[in-house]
């Protein structure tokens, strides 16, 4: 059986390798990432900065056990049937880019953080000491979970975002975590610029979001357009070549980077190596630790125009069109969120009234 | 290793999980899951992180973990999908004259 070179070995690239062996995959599998061994990201905004925690995806026997060679190194370039790091050449039928996303940055008169990697988060827990002044700019997931952290360590936080953070993704309960947030610490509503005097402070982080790492496609025959252009099963336009996870974007669709959509992308790669049929598409699912709540979300959960939102209780919400549910988000419900998936992904019709009594046990729901 | 009763089998809903806490099972808490299929109990923790299994979402003798949804074998502990990738280790658990009895195999 012909071989499959990864590139990246984080949560796209190293499920593509477990899911590929677990599909009774025989051939050569390798995957290059300039990192020692898998690692998980999402910890390192949460649990890392605070404590300690594993990031590794894998103990390191899991290589081993299943005949899966990493090689730690960065690929520098790559095209059909081929990848190379600055000193090796590797020949595979299948290649699969998983190179992930940057992040971007601010140019500012002051110390500037960002984190994507265990170095990074090493670096901010260095600088965020007690009594330390920061300030975190950024609208989406990061901005929170970053605030969460620096105060647990001690800082004083002040967070400026544009809009309520993540308001796309959580919908109305958007609304709950950011007055959370103000309730704990100072919340500035607007974007850090240039203009901002920012001499109360010592540094800042910026979480204003990735960019697709694309450096292994440019020069390739690869369409890059905000993101390695993909249809609908990860292809590329060359033949044999993938991209998968954050690096990734579906034709005439947003870029998606959130953790499942790594582990998804993945598994439908797998199905197009091994030939086998996909399972449907699971609805995008998100998560995020901030303030003390576990927000998590599922499908789209800002209604359109002919679609109805469902409340049941404070914290958690549905989106229906008609019978189908389109979407759910709930604080500190996840069981709400486990049977949402599977009302969506099982296409049950479900009673918006039913939906809105929490005195129905919600698993009554996905029968 | 002792055997502990840990209740009356129908203080242990269908398709639900039930945690037993360290007191009761001198060593880490242990997640008990009743089902039509039988009765099973795995280390409550999840393999990935700080998580309750016994909060989980139980179906096809499997438990989800309630936070990124690793999803164990209830009757093996064998870890069916990312973030988790360790197994889950299970205890002997059994019904006996309407009494749930649980050996702890730490
Ligand atoms: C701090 C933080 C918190 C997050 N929190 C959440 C959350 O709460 N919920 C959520 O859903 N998502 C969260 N995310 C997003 C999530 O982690 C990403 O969507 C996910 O990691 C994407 O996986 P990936 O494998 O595509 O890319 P990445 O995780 O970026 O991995 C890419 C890998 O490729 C390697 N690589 C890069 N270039 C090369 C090269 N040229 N050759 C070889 N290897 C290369 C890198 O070293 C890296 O290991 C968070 C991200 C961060 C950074």
């Amino acid at each position: 059986m012909s071989g499959v070179i990864i590139a990246g070995g984080s949560v796209a690239g190293f499920s593509v390798a477990a899911g590929l062996r677990d599909a009774g995959f025989s051939g050569p599998i390798t995957i290059i990432d300039p990192h020692h061994t898998a690692l998980d990201r999402p910890p390192l905004s949460t649990e890392y900065l605070v404590g300690d925690v594993e990031l590794a995806l894998a103990p390191t026997e899991w290589f081993s056990d299943h005949d899966v060679t990493w090689v730690q190194d960065t690929a520098v370039r790559l095209g059909q049937g081929f990848v190379e790091t600055a000193t090796q050449r590797f020949a595979a039928d299948h290649i699969v880019i998983a190179t992930g996303a940057v992040p971007k940055t601010l140019q500012l008169d002051k110390p500037v953080y960002t984190l994507r990697n265990i170095a990074d988060a090493d670096a901010l827990r260095q600088a965020l000491s007690p009594g330390v002044n920061v300030a975190i700019a950024g609208g989406g997931l990061l901005a929170p979970e970053l605030a969460t952290s620096a105060k647990a360590l001690g800082a004083n936080v002040t967070v400026f975002t544009p809009q309520v953070p993540a308001a796309e993704i959580f919908g109305e309960l958007a609304e709950t975590l950011y007055a959370t947030m103000t309730e704990q610490v100072e919340v500035i509503e607007r974007r850090l610029t240039v203009e901002e005097n920012l001499d109360r402070f010592d540094l800042v982080i910026a979480a204003v979001g990735v960019e697709p790492n694309v450096a292994i496609a440019q020069g390739s025959k690869l369409t890059i357009d905000d993101g390695i252009v993909v249809d609908e099963a990860y292809r590329t336009n060359v033949e044999g070549i993938y991209a998968i996870g954050d690096v990734c974007r579906i034709r005439n669709q947003p870029r998606q980077d959130h953790w499942d959509h790594g582990r998804a992308s993945a598994a439908r790669v797998v199905h197009t190596i091994m030939g086998t049929e996909p399972a449907a598409p699971t609805p995008a699912w998100v998560w995020s630790d901030q303030f003390g709540h576990d927000a998590q979300a599922i499908g789209r959960v800002v209604p359109q125009a002919h679609e109805r939102l469902v409340r049941r209780g404070d914290n958690v919400i549905f989106v229906l069109d008609g019978e189908k549910l389109i979407g759910s988000a709930a604080l500190d419900e996840q069981l709400i969120i486990r049977a949402a998936t599977r009302i969506m992904t099982r296409d049950i019709a479900v009673d918006p009234a039913q939906l809105a009594d929490p005195d129905i046990p919600i698993r009554r729901l996905t029968r | 290793m002792t055997r502990i009763d840990i209740g009356a089998e129908e203080d242990f809903p269908l398709e639900e999980g039930v945690y037993i806490g360290h007191e009761k099972t001198g060593g880490e808490p242990i997640a008990v899951f009743r089902t039509d299929e039988g009765i099973y109990a795995l280390n409550d923790r999840c393999t990935h992180g700080n998580y309750s299994l016994s909060e989980g979402w139980v179906e096809d003798g499997t438990v989800e973990c309630p936070k990124h949804a690793s999803s164990f074998c209830l009757a093996n502990g064998k870890v069916l999908n990312l973030p988790a990738t360790e197994d889950a280790p299970t205890h002997t658990v059994e019904v006996v004259d309407g009494r749930v009895l649980l050996t702890p195999q730490f």
